[in-house]
Order: structure tokens, then sequence, then C-alpha cells
């Protein structure tokens, strides 16, 4: 993650703000910053979104493709997570520089994606064992301001729910198989994301935990704890990081807390993107302009 | 391994056997009697060594059943590339799969996967090190996993501590790995392959796996990771459960060096003492 | 295999209680009150005056590194009219396994008459300089200073 440089007495002021569920912007230890979401910001993709949490910006593009099944999964189609950070964010990602960071998130994300119930590939299935969809979600790091992990885990999920994919018609004739993909930009598919995870970190700063951590506050955290939280309160993925050490009790009350920000997180995503699905053509679409 | 970008490869046309075959039916191990006869809280016999690689600064040797897995350390020494400055010292830690090791021949160069067990590694044996004794240098901790048969990370953890405190690196405590399997209200311990938790097998909610790395003497967990699709109730009571484990694994650990430091004091030919040790709740 | 004179220990091992008279040495630290080993190998004790200094000792050599103010012994690699590199032997009397890399630069060499120095005259690549680290430096390498009070650089 960036580093912000702090000096000891900034760093006490943050422990006991944090102690004391009031932080240095005022927010409690469970609140997020000010969250805005917006699908549909490109139109070369088959569903995109960015999110922008507070200094954190996030680019996601999904692009279906037609392709082979892996063997081991004959009748499901694919998901590809594609992290780029670009320099845009910080001179440090020049280069190589944030490849370390693009394999962490995207191992994350294959992670907690990669259970049958949260995302249901049957759904991207053409003609068993032969043809599938294969979801490339590319995700494109504008801005760095803190909490990378959850930013992303919503802007895909506000993508993929975004994402239309044509709907393909499978036609027999003597043996040879017909793909027929549809012209008409309202007949597609639309995918299932009810079930799908959302990630939240909690970073421990002192002896008690916070969640959405401002850069400042990530330089005062040893360790993280990093978990995809469904909109039923089961986890699909769990991982801790950092140097420091964590005792068990605290692992406990860490989880308790991703756990009810979890699914709270989840259903206010839901129903923002509803919210926006409804309003349809009549909503104010703000793209990159301010 | 080395890498070789200079090398254009065709793409490989060759796809393994086991693809094709029929998958056979699931998991006896759901009625909680397991294939090799444990109970499902018994970890699998270990025989740990250390000092096995002459050339390196500590070396270790773990084998749990099938799960073989050798660690080197080397260093501490310069620090590789020109890295920020920081008065405290750098871990790098590589973990690799052998490609002869999994079921399925694996590519000899890292792959995503085995990067994020090298990260999952590092978190783990980090806060076990005392990183200002060595500032301004790096330990290289090489992990390569030679026979594959279920909680390789785990026995990964275990065996890349020992090797660390082979070393002389002054550590805060040892780190133990335990890995559980959980499916459905069963909790296995130490899984075999066959045992572990695979995505593509459809399964339904409360499937998965969690791999702990603890400190026995300080009761702190150092590394905690999770696959598959799990509840809070019983995803914490798989953590107690590996805490406890790991905390028993700890005489081995600790009989395992000081048994290093006799046969390296009195010059003895290094002789291979096996320790059966299962643990029974 | 007959049992050592000495304990083993572990790290993470606890070996007493922290208080007045003890003394955390090498190979150990303290925490909460207690004194933990932080190597592998056999526990001593020492006496000095009243405290009494509990050490861990390995038998291979220590796991050294150089740091500020320690004696170096180093060669002499690369020489340039600014400053010399040099590949760090040992540290004190310990050989180290795999060489560090220090730097000496200009003003460092001699006390007295520092911008008269003319590198080329004072290094060749080969000598053998024994030196004191004088900071860790911002770059990959350490800064050295050969000049010792008593006894100059040596050059073999």
């Amino acid at each position: 993650m960036v580093d912000v440089q702090l000096s000891d007495a900034e760093k006490v002021f943050i422990l006991h703000g944090v102690q004391d569920n009031c932080r240095e912007d005022g927010r409690g230890c469970e609140d997020y910053r000010h969250l805005e979401i917006e699908t549909s910001v490109m139109s070369n993709t088959n569903g995109s979104a960015r999110v922008r949490l507070a200094n954190t910006d996030i680019l996601v593009g999904v692009k279906a493709e037609l392709g082979t099944p892996s063997p081991e999964k004959l009748n499901k189609g694919r998901i590809e997570f594609f992290v780029d950070c670009s320099a845009n964010a910080t001179p440090e990602f020049e280069g190589r520089g944030g490849e370390d960071l693009a394999t962490d998130i995207s191992n994350m994300l294959y992670r907690a994606y990669d259970c049958p119930n949260c995302f249901d590939l049957q759904q991207l299935c053409v003609i068993p064992d032969q043809q599938c969809w294969i979801l490339y979600v590319d995700i494109l790091l504008l801005e760095c301001g803190g909490n990378l992990f959850d930013a992303t885990s919503l802007a895909v999920k506000a993508a993929l729910f975004n994402t239309s994919i044509p709907t393909v018609t499978v036609t027999k004739d003597e043996g040879v198989v017909d793909l027929e993909i549809s012209d008409d930009p309202y007949d597609v598919q639309r995918l299932d994301m009810k079930s799908s995870p959302c990630i939240v970190t909690l970073s421990k700063v002192g002896h008690s935990h916070v969640v959405d951590a401002s850069q400042k506050e990530e330089c005062c955290t040893l360790a993280r704890l990093i978990m995809g939280v469904t909109e039923k309160g089961t986890i699909t993925a769990l991982k801790k990081e950092g140097s420091g050490s964590l005792d068990p009790t605290s692992i406990e009350d860490m989880m308790e807390t991703g756990r009810r920000v979890g699914e709270s997180l989840n259903k206010c995503l839901m129903d923002a993107l509803a919210e926006e699905e409804r309003q349809g053509t009549k909503k104010k679409s703000l793209g990159f302009l301010r | 391994m080395p890498t070789d970008s200079r090398r254009l490869t065709g793409p490989e046309e060759t796809k393994s056997p086991y693809a094709y075959v029929k998958q056979k039916k699931k998991l006896q191990v759901l009625t909680g009697k397991r294939h090799d006869g444990r109970s499902p809280e018994t970890l699998r016999p270990i025989f740990l060594k250390a000092d096995v690689v002459s050339q390196a600064r500590g070396s270790a040797y773990i084998e749990q059943d099938n799960t073989k897995v050798m660690c080197a350390v080397y260093g501490p020494r310069e620090v590789g590339r020109k890295e920020d400055f920081s008065m405290k010292g750098i871990i790098n830690c590589v973990f690799k799969y052998a490609t002869f090791s999994c079921r399925y021949r694996r590519s000899y160069q890292q792959d995503s996967e085995e990067k994020d067990m090298s990260v999952q590694l590092l978190d783990a044996l980090e806060p076990a090190v005392c990183m200002h004794k060595f500032p301004k240098a790096q330990v290289d901790i090489y992990v390569t996993v030679l026979q594959n048969d279920g909680s390789a990370l785990a026995a990964a953890i275990t065996c890349a501590s020992v090797a660390l405190a082979n070393a002389g690196v002054d550590m805060y405590d040892l780190v133990a790995g335990c890995s559980v399997r959980i499916a459905d209200n069963l909790v296995l311990v130490d899984p075999t392959e066959s045992e572990e938790y695979k995505s593509q097998d459809d399964n339904p909610v409360n499937h998965g796996s969690v791999t702990l790395g603890y400190m026995p003497s300080l009761y702190q967990v150092s590394a905690i990771t999770s696959k598959g699709e799990i509840e809070f109730e019983v995803i914490k009571k798989a953590i107690n459960l590996c805490g406890n484990t790991s905390q028993t694994l700890y005489p081995v650990l600790q009989k395992c060096l000081n048994n290093s430091r006799f046969s390296l004091s009195l010059r003895f030919s290094l002789s291979l003492v096996r320790y059966h040790f299962c643990v029974q709740f | 295999m007959s049992a050592p004179m000495e304990k083993v220990c572990v790290p993470g091992q606890r070996i007493c209680r922290h208080d007045e008279k003890v003394v955390s040495g090498n190979g150990t630290y303290t925490r909460s009150g207690f004194v933990y080993a932080s190597l592998a190998g056999y526990l001593t004790t020492k006496s000095d005056k009243d405290q009494v200094i509990i050490e861990v000792k390995t038998d291979t050599e220590l796991n050294i590194v150089p740091t500020v103010d320690a004696v170096v012994t180093t060669r002499v690699t690369n020489v340039n009219p600014r400053f010399c590199k040099c590949s760090i032997l040992s540290v004190g009397g310990i050989t180290l396994k795999e060489p560090f890399r220090g730097l000496i630069r200009k003003e460092d060499v001699r006390a007295t008459e520092k911008d008269k120095v003319e590198m080329y005259k004072c290094f060749r690549p080969g000598d053998i300089v024994v030196a004191r680290v004088v900071s860790f430096s911002s770059e990959y390498r350490r800064h050295n200073s050969s000049f010792l009070r008593k006894s100059n650089f040596l050059t073999i």
C-alpha cells in the first residue's frame, strides 16, 4: 500500500482516537467514508462501474468472450480478474512497481469468487463441454486513498451486476453446431449477483480495529484481516495480512464486526444498484466530469 | 527456479489424463471415518529434522505422512535490490511446488497460486522474527514442496520456522502451522489431498478449509487464510481447533531443534529419528 | 547421546522472571516481565557484580551484520577519485559467509587535510582495509571510515 509519512505523535493521536471510537475525520470505527458508485460509464464494455470511496478511485470494465471451458469444470464458464495499478495513482506504481499489490488484490478476488454458491458459473455455460462465456474483469486503480480491497470488490460487484451478455441461440444442424449471437441490445442475459461477496478490510489499530482505514490509519496498522462476506453473513475468503500478529480473541471480534459490516454493505450496495437501474435513462450521468 | 524470459515457448497442447477420468464417488470423509483410519481431530505422524542442507545457513525437512516439504534459509545477507532505506531487515519468502509434486504437473515457474502462498508464508513468519536485529540485510527463505498430499502450506510454515531457528535468526517465537477442512458439521484436522477443499466440486455452504499459523509461546495467531463459503460460527470453531492443535505441535518443534543441537556438538553422524506424534482429544 | 551440561532452549521459551538482578543478554528478549529465549542453543548465565546476565549461545558462528560503529575488515574492489567501493569480509573477528558492500569516501580517509586526499594514491583494488562503519547510507551501501586513531589502514 502507498505509504504516508507519519510522526510518532500523530500515530499516538490516531491510536487514542480509535480507542474512543472517534477517528480523525469524525467517523466511528464501523463507518465507511463517502462512497459514490456509478455503472455503465464505458460504452465498449459489456458492463462497467466506477467507485469513488473518498480519495480512492477504481474503474472496472467487464468484457465477455466466448471460449472453451477448463477441463475440470466442463459445464461452467470462467471469470478472470486482472488488476492494473496505473501510474496515475502514485509514481511508485510506474513500470512494475504496482505488480505486488495488483497480484494481492486479484488473488483475493479469485478466492472470494471461487465459491459455487456466490457466483454461479453455470449461467455462463453455452454448450456444455465445448463453449462457454469467459468474463474478463479488468480493474484499473486510478487513485489510491486507502482501503483498496473494499473499493475494488464493490466496483467489481457493481460492474458484474451491470454486465449484459448477449443471448446466444444454439442450433444443431446435422451434427454441426451453430451459434447465433443476438444483435438486439435489449435481448441480453443479466448475471445473478445476489449472493456474491464484498470484501471488508479490518485494520487493527492499537487494541481496537477499524473498518475502511484511511491512508494515515493504514500507516498505524500492523495487521489487517481481509474477509469476503456475502449478504447472508457467510465468509467466502479470509486472509490476514501484515507483519504483526493477532490474538485469537481479537480475530473473533474483528470477524464479528466484519460480518456485521459486510452484511449491511452488501444490502446497501444492492439497494443502490437497484435504484440506479430503476432510474434507467432518466438517471443523471456524472461520468468523469465534476 | 530459474525463469527463462528469453525463450518463447510454443503453446503446450498436452493435457493431463486425469481431466478425462470420471470423478470417483466423493468423500466418504463426510461420514467421519477417514480413509487412512484417523479420527477427525488427529494429526498425521510428523517427521521433522533440522540442518539437512549443508550449504544453507539453516534448513529443515518435514514429512507429514505423504506431504514432504523442504526449507532452506540464507542470510542475513545484503539486500538484493535497491530498497527504500529502512532500519529493519527484510524477509523474502519463495514458495514453490516441485513440478512433479502434485497430481497435475506444475509449471517450473511460480504461478499465481504459489505467489499467493509465498505472501501468506511471509505474513506467517514476519511477526515471529526480530527484524530489528539485522538492519539493512535480508533473509531469504526458500520452501520447496517435494510431494503434496494436502496441508502443504501448514507444513511449510512449521518447516520454515524450524529452519529459521536453525539458522540462528533471532525470533520471538516459533510458528506452528495447522490446517483443517470443513465439511458441513464435520471439521477434519490435517486433511490429505483427497480430503482437501476444491472449488470445482459442487459444494454447498459450509465447505471450505482454514489454515492457521500459530505462535505457541506467545498465544498469538500470525497467519490465517480460508477458502470456501463458511458460516461464521463454524469458522470460529475451526480457528480454535487449529490453535489448540498447533499448541500440541510445540513439543515436536522443540525436540527437533534440541536434537539438532546435540548432534552438532557431539559430532555424531546425523541419524534419523522418527517421531510418531498422534494427538487424541 | 548424553545430556549436555547446559540447558538447551528454543526461540520463545520462557526462561525466568525479569527483575533488577537479571539482565537479558545476547539471544534473549524481555516481554511482560519475563525473559524469553530468541535463539535455539545453550542457555548460559554470567555473573557480573550483582547482576546475572542470561545469554543463549549457539554452536555455529553468530549471525553478524555490520552495524554502526563496528570495526570491519574489507577488501577494496573499485577506486574512484571521490570514493572507493569495498567488500566487507568480516565484522569484528567473525568472518561473514556472504560479503556486504561498503563505501569509503574521500573525506573519511584521514582526519587532517581531507581535501588533499588522492584516492588512487591511498588505495588500490585488492587492498585489505580495517575500517569503522560510520553510517548506513541511503543507497545500498554502508559508509566506512578508514581512519582509526591508533592504527591506520593496512595495505597488503
